[in-house]
This record gives C-alpha cells, sequence and structure tokens, in this order.
C-alpha cells in the first residue's frame, strides 16, 4: 500500500486533519467494495503470474507466445463486434426504451399526486455556468413544492460559493457546502448530498445540464411502469452545442450511438448498464441500501450501474433527453476522456475482485456482458493503437516485416482478423451514423467517417489512463465547462440572462 | 396452443411451396444430367471448391473477375465431394435464392395491391416459371442476384412508404451490398437505388438535410460491396480493375467477338434494345409478357404518383443494365429471332433475360388484381396458366435458358478426353489451363486438391518452366496456357518429352503422363 493510499485509508477511518468535520464519513461502501484499491491481494498475485507465465513463455517460445496473444484479441475483438451488432440489432428489434406518452402525462396530471423529489447537483469551480443551470431548474414542470434542489459545493471553491450566495436562488434550491476533504471527487459530494436528501426520488445533474422540462414526471411514470427491482431509470443525453466544433459533432455521435443503441441495446438484455454521469434517477430508499457511490472511483456512475445489476435490480433508459455541453476543447475532452477510461478500470477491477460470486448469485450472464462492456470496452480502447500500428506496418513495410507479420496470423485467424478489422469498424463507424439519424442530426451523419481519428485519441487517452491509475488513481481531472456560452444560443427558457428574476 | 393454420399464414404456406418445387426441379435436372450443363455452372462450383480444397486453398482463390459472395455461400457445402461432382452444393444456394426470390415478390406485389392472393399470384408466376425453374436448380449466380436485388428493392420501396422508418433504409441497403457482390448487374441496382432516394427527396427542397443523411447512410452500406472489390482485386491481383480489365475479363470476351463483327448490339441502341426486349420475352413467355405490360399502364394510369415511377424505375432495373451493357459491349446476347444466321453461334447468354421475370411477375399480379369481377379474374388466371406453359419464341423443346446450356454456346464441353481421363487417372498432380475448360474437373475424377492450375500461383509458374517439378499428368488444349507455355515452347518441350509420355491423343488434347 502505497503512503498516500495509507493517508487516504487513516483520514477516512479516523480522521487526521483536526477538524471535526473532516472526520465525516463520505462513503458506506467498504473499502473492499470500492475503488480505494487499485487491486485486491488475489489480484496482485493473478496478475504477478500472468507477467511471469508471459515473460517465461517468451524465453521459452516468444513466437509462439505472440501468436497466441494475438489470437486471444482477435477472437476478443470479433466477440466485441458481434456483441455489439446484437446489442444494436435488439435496440431496433426491441425498441425497449421506456415511452412515456402525452396521454400518459395528461392522466397522471389529472391526478397531481407527484412525490417528493431531491435534486443533487455538485459543482466544482462552475461559477459560469450556475446561471444557467438555476434557469435550466426553474424550467423544470414539477411542482415545486415537491423539489429539494441541493447545490452541492466544496468548501474550498469559494467563488463558486461565493457566486451561489449572490444569486437570488429559488426557495427550493439550497446550498450545501461540503467540507474540505479528500479525495475531492463528484461521487463524494453524492454522498454527502445523499445523506440530506429527503425526497421520495433522487435525481443527479450535473451543473451545465439542462433536462426537459418534463423528465421528473417522466421518470415517475417510468419508474410506474416498471417493477420494483428497477431501482434506477436513466435519461438519454444529448448535446446542445452539438455544431460547434468538430470535436462537438463526432461526440456528439458518439453519444447518439451509446446512448441511444448501445445502452437500449443493454437493456433489451436485462444487462447491467453502466450509467451516464447524470440524469440517473433512483428510488432513494433502494439508493441507500445500495450505499451510495464509491467515493473513490472516478467513474462512480459506471460503478453503481454494475453494482445496481449485481445486487440483482435494473436500469431502465426512458425517453427523455438531458442537454448537456459537448466538449468543444481537445485537451478538456482528451483529460475527461482519461477519466473515464480510468474510472471504467477501476470498476472493472473492483468488481473482478470475487468473479466467482457471478456463479454463486447465478449471474453468468452478467458476467460475460460486464466482461465485455466494461471489460472489453477498455481492453479494445487500450489495444485497438497496438493492432493499427501492426496493420499499417505491414503495409509500409511488407517486404521487410510482411512474413513476420503473417506469421503471427495462421489461417483462421487470420480471416477471423480481418473480418474483425473490416466487419468490426465498418459496423462501429455506421452506428454512428445510425445514432445521428435516430436523433434527426442529419448533418452528422458524415462526420462518422472521420470517427477513427476520434478512436485514435480514446487510444491515446486509455494509455494515459493506465498510467494514471498507477500513479494518482483517486485523481478526478475536472471538465471544465461553460465553452459554449459565447458561441451557442441556449433556448430562451434556460438562457442565463433570463434567470435573474426566477419567479419563485 | 394455437394451431399453426397456413391459410392464415399465406408466407410459411408459400415458402412451404416454393421448397417442394425447389426440391422437385432440383431432382428432375439431377436425374437429367443438367445441374453443370453449363460450363459456367462447374466453373463456379470450381471455385467454391478451391476456397477448401486446394493446392493452395484459401480465400484468394476466390479470385478476381466473378463476384464472389455466391461462391461464398457454396462454401459449406462443396467440402462434401458428392455435393460438388454433381454441383447441388449450388443447387442448394441457386434453390434458397429462389424461395428468397419468390418471398419477396410476395411481399412487393402485397405492398403495392394490398391484396395477399395477387402476391401468391405474383410469387408463382416466377416460380412455375420454367426458366427460374431450371436456373434454380444450378450453381448459376442469376437467382442469388434476384434474391437480394427484390429483397432490396422490397425495403426501399417499403422505405418510401414510411420514410421515418431507418431499419427499412439500413435492410435496403444490406441487400444491395449483398446484390453487388453476386453480379455486377447488382452494381447498376445501388445506383438506381441511390438514385430513387434522391428523387424521392428532391420534391422536398426543404428536406434537404434529410436527404443528405439518409442517403449517406444507405449508399454508406451498399456501396461499400463495390469498394470492397477494388481493394480485392488490388490486393490480391495488384490492380484494383482487374475484374474489367485481365484477360479473362468479359470486355475480353467481348473484344473477341468485336473482331469477328459479332457484336450486333454494340453502339446500336435499336439492336440493344431489340435484344434485351426478345430475351426478355423469350424467358418470360410472351402472354405473360403482354399480360404485366397492360398491368404496367394501369398502375401508371391510375396514379401517376413519384412513388409509383420509383417502383417502376427500381423493377426495370435489370433492363436499363443490360441494355446499357449491350450497347458499349460489355455483354452479349445471341438469340435466333435477331442473331444472323451466318454467325458461328445463334444462342448465348439468353438467361440475362430472366432478370425481367419479377417485373412481369408484379405486373401481371396487379393487372389481375385490378379486375373488379370474379370473370375477369378467372380469364385472366386462364391467361397466366396459358402463359406459364406456352413461352413462344422458342423453338427447342425445353426452356430456352436449358437450351443455351445444352445447345447453345453456353454448355459446357465434354470431350472424350475428360471420359479417358475419368477412366485412367491414378494419382498425382494433374497440370490443366482451367481457363480454357479443356475438360470437366468435377467429372474427371481428380480431386480438387490434386489440380495445379493459373490459381495455384508458386505450382503453376514452376511447373510452366519445369514441368517435372510437381506434375504427375499434364493435360492440355491446342491454344491454351499449357499449349503455348509447354508443347510449342522450344525451351521447355524438351523437358516434357524427357520426363513425359504422350498416352492419349485427340485433335485438340493431349495428355501426358509421368514415365516411370
Amino acid at each position: 500500500m502505497s503512503y498516500y493510499e495509507l493517508t487516504l485509508l487513516l483520514r477516512t477511518r479516523e480522521g487526521n486533519s483536526g477538524s471535526k468535520r473532516k472526520n465525516r464519513k463520505y462513503t458506506d461502501l467498504p473499502l473492499t467494495e470500492s475503488a480505494f484499491y487499485r487491486l485486491s491481494q488475489t489480484q496482485i498475485l493473478a496478475f504477478s503470474l500472468g507477467v511471469i507465465i508471459f515473460i517465461v513463455s517468451l524465453l521459452f517460445n516468444w513466437h509462439a507466445t505472440i501468436l497466441i496473444i494475438i489470437g486471444g484479441f482477435t477472437l476478443f475483438y470479433f466477440a466485441d463486434m458481434l456483441f455489439s451488432f446484437i446489442l444494436i440489432f435488439r435496440s431496433f428489434a426491441r425498441n425497449p426504451e421506456i415511452k412515456i406518452t402525452d396521454e400518459a402525462l395528461a392522466k397522471a396530471e389529472k391526478l397531481n399526486h407527484w412525490p417528493t423529489y431531491t435534486i443533487l447537483c455538485p459543482l466544482y469551480k462552475e461559477w459560469q455556468v450556475l446561471p444557467q443551470f438555476v434557469g435550466a431548474m426553474a424550467n423544470l414542470d414539477y411542482p415545486h413544492d415537491k423539489l429539494q434542489i441541493l447545490l452541492l459545493l466544496e468548501e474550498n471553491d469559494r467563488k463558486t460559493l461565493a457566486k451561489a450566495y449572490e444569486m437570488n436562488l429559488p426557495k427550493d434550491m439550497k446550498i450545501v457546502t461540503i467540507p474540505d476533504s479528500r479525495p475531492k471527487t463528484k461521487p463524494k459530494a453524492l454522498n454527502y448530498g445523499l445523506k440530506m436528501a429527503k425526497g421520495e426520488f433522487l435525481v443527479i445533474y450535473d451543473a451545465e445540464d439542462v433536462p426537459e422540462p418534463l423528465q421528473l414526471k417522466k421518470a415517475i411514470l417510468a419508474f410506474a411502469k416498471t417493477n420494483n427491482d428497477t431501482v434506477c431509470v436513466q435519461a438519454k443525453l444529448n448535446f446542445y452545442n452539438p455544431r460547434q466544433n468538430m470535436l462537438t459533432r463526432l461526440f456528439t455521435a458518439e453519444y447518439a450511438l451509446w446512448f441511444d443503441l448501445i445502452l437500449t441495446g443493454l437493456q433489451s438484455i436485462s444487462a447491467p448498464i453502466p450509467l451516464g454521469g447524470t440524469s440517473n434517477h433512483f428510488r432513494t430508499v433502494y439508493l441507500r441500501r445500495l450505499l451510495g457511490w464509491d467515493a473513490y472511483n472516478v467513474t462512480e456512475d459506471c460503478d453503481l450501474g454494475i453494482r445496481i445489476a449485481e445486487r440483482g435490480y435494473r436500469t431502465a433508459i426512458f425517453d427523455s433527453v438531458t442537454l448537456e455541453e459537448a466538449n468543444s476543447r481537445v485537451l478538456n475532452w482528451f483529460h475527461q476522456r482519461t477519466r473515464w477510461i480510468k474510472g471504467y478500470l477501476q470498476t472493472y477491477f473492483v468488481h473482478m475482485r470475487h468473479p466467482g460470486q457471478y456463479w454463486q448469485n447465478g449471474q453468468k450472464y452478467n458476467f460475460a456482458v460486464f466482461q465485455l462492456v466494461v471489460g472489453g470496452k477498455t481492453f479494445t480502447t487500450l489495444v485497438n493503437s497496438f493492432m493499427w500500428i501492426v496493420t499499417i506496418a505491414y503495409f509500409l513495410f511488407r517486404p521487410q516485416a510482411g512474413h513476420l507479420i503473417e506469421s503471427f496470423f495462421p489461417g483462421p485467424i487470420f480471416y477471423l482478423a480481418i473480418f474483425s478489422l473490416l466487419a468490426g469498424n465498418f459496423i462501429y463507424i455506421y452506428a454512428y451514423m445510425i445514432g445521428s439519424l435516430r436523433r434527426e442530426q442529419y448533418d452528422l451523419v458524415k462526420y462518422a467517417f472521420l470517427v477513427p481519428f476520434y478512436w485514435a485519441g480514446m487510444s491515446l487517452a486509455s494509455w494515459v489512463a493506465l498510467y494514471e491509475i498507477l500513479i494518482q488513481p483517486h485523481y478526478w481531472a475536472k471538465t471544465i465547462h461553460g465553452f459554449h456560452l459565447q458561441k451557442v444560443n441556449l433556448p430562451p427558457a434556460i438562457s442565463p440572462t433570463t434567470t435573474a428574476g426566477a419567479p419563485y | 396452443m394455437e394451431k399453426l393454420s397456413l391459410t392464415k399464414h399465406p408466407e410459411l404456406l408459400l415458402t412451404i411451396i416454393l421448397a417442394i418445387l425447389s426440391t422437385v426441379s432440383t431432382i428432375y435436372y439431377f436425374h437429367q444430367g443438367t445441374i453443370l450443363a453449363y460450363g459456367d455452372a462447374e466453373s463456379h462450383i470450381n471455385i467454391a471448391k478451391r476456397v477448401v480444397d486446394s493446392l493452395t486453398p484459401g480465400m484468394a482463390q476466390l479470385g478476381g473477375i466473378w463476384l464472389p459472395l455466391p461462391h461464398i455461400l457454396m462454401i459449406p457445402f462443396v467440402k462434401w465431394d458428392f455435393l460438388w461432382h454433381t454441383g447441388l452444393a449450388g443447387s442448394i444456394v441457386s434453390g434458397a435464392a429462389y424461395i428468397f426470390a419468390g418471398y419477396f415478390i410476395y411481399k412487393i406485389t402485397n405492398l403495392l395491391t394490398g391484396n395477399k392472393i395477387a402476391g401468391l399470384i405474383g410469387a408463382f408466376i416466377f416460380a412455375l416459371n420454367q426458366n427460374v425453374l431450371y436456373l434454380q436448380a444450378t450453381p448459376m449466380g442469376e437467382l442469388p442476384l434476384l434474391a437480394f436485388f427484390l429483397a432490396s428493392i422490397f425495403y426501399l420501396i417499403k422505405y418510401f412508404q414510411d420514410s421515418s422508418n431507418i431499419p427499412v433504409l439500413i435492410f435496403a441497403a444490406f441487400f444491395a451490398f449483398c446484390a453487388t457482390l453476386s453480379r455486377y448487374d447488382g452494381w447498376f441496382l445501388v445506383l438506381f437505388e441511390a438514385l430513387a432516394i434522391i428523387i424521392f427527396y428532391f420534391r422536398k427542397p426543404s428536406s434537404f438535410r434529410e436527404l443528405e443523411g439518409k442517403l449517406i447512410l444507405f449508399a454508406t452500406l451498399s456501396f461499400l460491396g463495390i469498394l470492397l472489390w477494388f481493394i480485392w482485386d488490388g490486393i490480391i491481383l495488384g490492380d484494383p480493375l482487374y475484374f474489367t480489365s485481365s484477360p479473362f475479363s468479359a470486355k475480353s470476351q467481348q473484344n473477341s467477338w468485336l473482331t469477328k463483327g459479332e457484336l450486333p448490339a454494340y453502339k446500336n441502341l435499336s439492336n440493344s434494345l431489340a435484344y434485351y426486349t426478345v430475351t426478355s420475352a423469350a424467358n418470360i413467355g410472351i402472354p405473360i409478357a403482354i399480360l404485366s405490360l397492360l398491368g404496367l399502364f394501369i398502375f401508371l394510369w391510375q396514379k401517376r404518383s413519384m412513388q409509383r415511377l420509383l417502383v417502376i424505375l427500381l423493377l426495370s432495373v435489370p433492363f436499363t443494365f443490360y441494355v446499357a451493357t449491350l450497347y458499349i459491349g460489355q455483354s452479349v446476347i445471341f438469340i435466333p429471332q435477331l442473331t444472323p444466321a451466318s454467325f458461328e453461334w445463334r444462342l448465348f447468354n439468353v438467361r440475362y433475360g430472366i432478370m425481367m421475370v419479377p417485373f412481369a411477375a408484379v405486373f401481371t399480379a396487379y393487372f389481375w388484381s385490378q379486375w373488379r369481377n370474379r370473370i375477369g379474374k378467372f380469364v385472366t388466371l386462364l391467361l397466366i396458366a396459358f402463359g406459364l406453359l406456352y413461352y413462344g419464341l422458342n423453338q427447342y423443346g425445353m426452356p430456352i435458358v436449358l437450351a443455351d446450356g445444352t445447345l447453345g454456346l453456353s454448355a459446357s464441353k465434354h470431350p472424350e478426353a475428360q471420359t479417358w481421363l475419368a477412366g485412367h487417372y491414378d494419382y498425382g498432380l494433374v497440370l490443366m489451363d482451367d481457363y480454357a475448360r479443356t475438360i470437366s474437373i468435377a467429372k474427371s475424377n481428380v480431386p480438387m486438391n490434386n489440380m495445379i492450375y493459373v490459381g495455384n500461383k508458386p505450382y503453376w509458374e514452376d511447373s510452366l518452366k519445369t514441368p517435372e517439378k510437381y506434375a504427375r499428368w499434364i493435360v492440355m488444349q491446342k491454344g491454351d496456357a499449357i499449349w503455348n507455355g509447354i508443347y510449342e515452347n522450344p525451351q521447355v518441350q524438351p523437358l516434357l518429352y524427357k520426363y513425359f509420355y504422350k498416352i492419349y491423343t485427340s485433335p485438340d488434347i493431349l495428355i501426358f503422363k509421368r514415365q516411370a
């Protein structure tokens, strides 16, 4: 255990800073179930054993070792491609997302019996988008006497705190100051907020979010349409600045694919759904039973989604959209992506500590899906760059290295690899197009051809994520928001300029 | 559990009947020994066989001239020598395609008429066509193309009826993709489908963005097969345009006709139109061709909508394709009604006309559906039945497509040398120029992986320089690559006589065997 981890552990268990406030426990999850540790002792042992076997095999027969590894990669790519194809197909065939009709809404309006709702909004150094968020909350079509909106602000973020106190916030919006403590992560803030939550239902919005005004009502009706084991419904995310630049266009196409095809596909096979960072609506009592978020996981959303499935609960996607800000700056995007991939790695390691449990709990199927969705997506992102280099090297240096590279791809592996390369890349590019079309963002379809460059960025981010997980596993690279404010015209109802005198 | 009623599920009933028709027809032609009547039929099945059984097996054996999908579909079946020798591996693929095509004719007709019985009539006009029944028993590529072509058109018409339905647009693109990898006619199909999508949106200038998105979605998948074929030819054969520029291409073959002055439709539009019209009528049969034209006129007369024009545009793609390729000299048809008696051959490639049978089936069924009274419907049915029996334009006493395969230039050759080799071959590798179709490999008793041909590159090239290196047998035909490269090559000929002796002689074919 590193000194850093030891310090964190001591702080969490006993507190050592001298401040009473800092003694509060910010996660109810046992550390053994959190990303506090990178790997369990068994995992360290297994990993070390794997490395030793690899080195010995290389020394014994390097060619066969590399051939077996490439064969394994190829099989995995093929499985991943097949799985993604099935998800996309089922997403169309089943159309599983919960749809709330106008009639159902009108009927519920007549009953006028809406439950209490808590909205958690963690903010950190995001004072620029605060007026926009206040506007978006004011715009929500929900009885405001049933709403509890908690702005979760960090004690050391003085500027946002000052700005928030300066604003004429509505009555249902309360500022909660989170004592200065480590880790400085969003899930820690959310856990703090969860302890104060009074609503029967609870949702998380990021500061830059603009949810559809009817989203809370739709979420209630979506819950009503499901069984009690559905403890979370996830709204779909989209962007209000998709055409700001090339990066936002590709990011938008990616979100369309993820939320409209992959997640709905996962829902159609009742598989674990890695939650999106915002607009997850919970039955609060179940969220507490699940012990909230993992304060040490930098993609706490993904982790919670998997934990929901592990405990036998479900997540469903419902037909409502929250608009966010698409990252428009490359470096900012890169940091965000690095964090996401690092979080997926953390989640994978956490939930692989006791893989036998999946068998004991009768969740073999969820185990396989978990391998493909969380493990597989991360793994392929990492390995992609290596495979691209091999492919490019083959064509560039065919006379010199052609025979050597070919020797690693004997018959069946070669055909499987070629098929996966062509069909796999095509299916993904095509899926980006379908996602954009489904959202009627027709002009974005053509940009799907540029997605390979986007993947290259993702692959690079994955290697940085791997480095970070070794050096600073709990570091939360804050995504900076507000770059759109000068460039994008938001709808008048949520424009920051119209919220100063919010009518409540 | 609810009992499955065939009358309530006409699709199921139709599929069963089509499967029975396909099986009976295949058994009939199997017993007649005409499944591999076409020279091309055996070449198709050999290509598939070489992928799994060859001196150099692998996907590269698919070659770069004929489009690969029908061969790929045969691969699971050709592994069994019985299915290869008999050609049944290809019959299975064509038979399945026949059922698929019949099913989609039903669906298209049903979509246009809203009448399931009309759909069944359309399907049976296609399914009972004698030329179709013969071709579906062979390994030829027409039936797979028809199946993909019809499926793609069906989904595109559905899309035109509801343009918010993205999955049907993807299905249309997917089947078009399959069509582009089945026969070159499919390339024309995707062009016309893309054109139809543009026309469909052209009426609404406000939806340009939608057109852009949907057209890209459609074209990305449907044109992918063409792109892959260019890449394949580039990687495997070193020339992306190998399929059109190689000495084995259709263009090269047509050039030889041109030099003989026997390419009557070349740069002659009226001849091109006449040749394909007569060939189509010979395949469809005169009575049904007339009924379908009446149906077409009524279809247009009732409502001259853009959607109807698009349906006609799509179903008549083969007509446009063949007229265009005849005109530019990329294809050739000989048919006795038009081909001068002075020509060397007067029956060749008449099977191209089969591509218009679905057009005739759909519009004849449409014609039937428009009768309000039973007598009209009954008389039309009688005319259809008559049309299925009487074709006109055919003096051969057998389906004209079969006549082409047995009497025309398309027929495979069965020289005496083939029978001789089948009786005398013992073991060892056989060097033969398969492109010259000297003898039928499938009927010669030689296992495919004992053949050395141009596709086994290292073996082939070495054998032309040092024939004794691998081969125990050498089969050559006057003028083929082996005749020119070994027999008539003064540098190599001494090796031939040093290591081999002539064991079979005929005016055109010589067979050599390795000396003991």
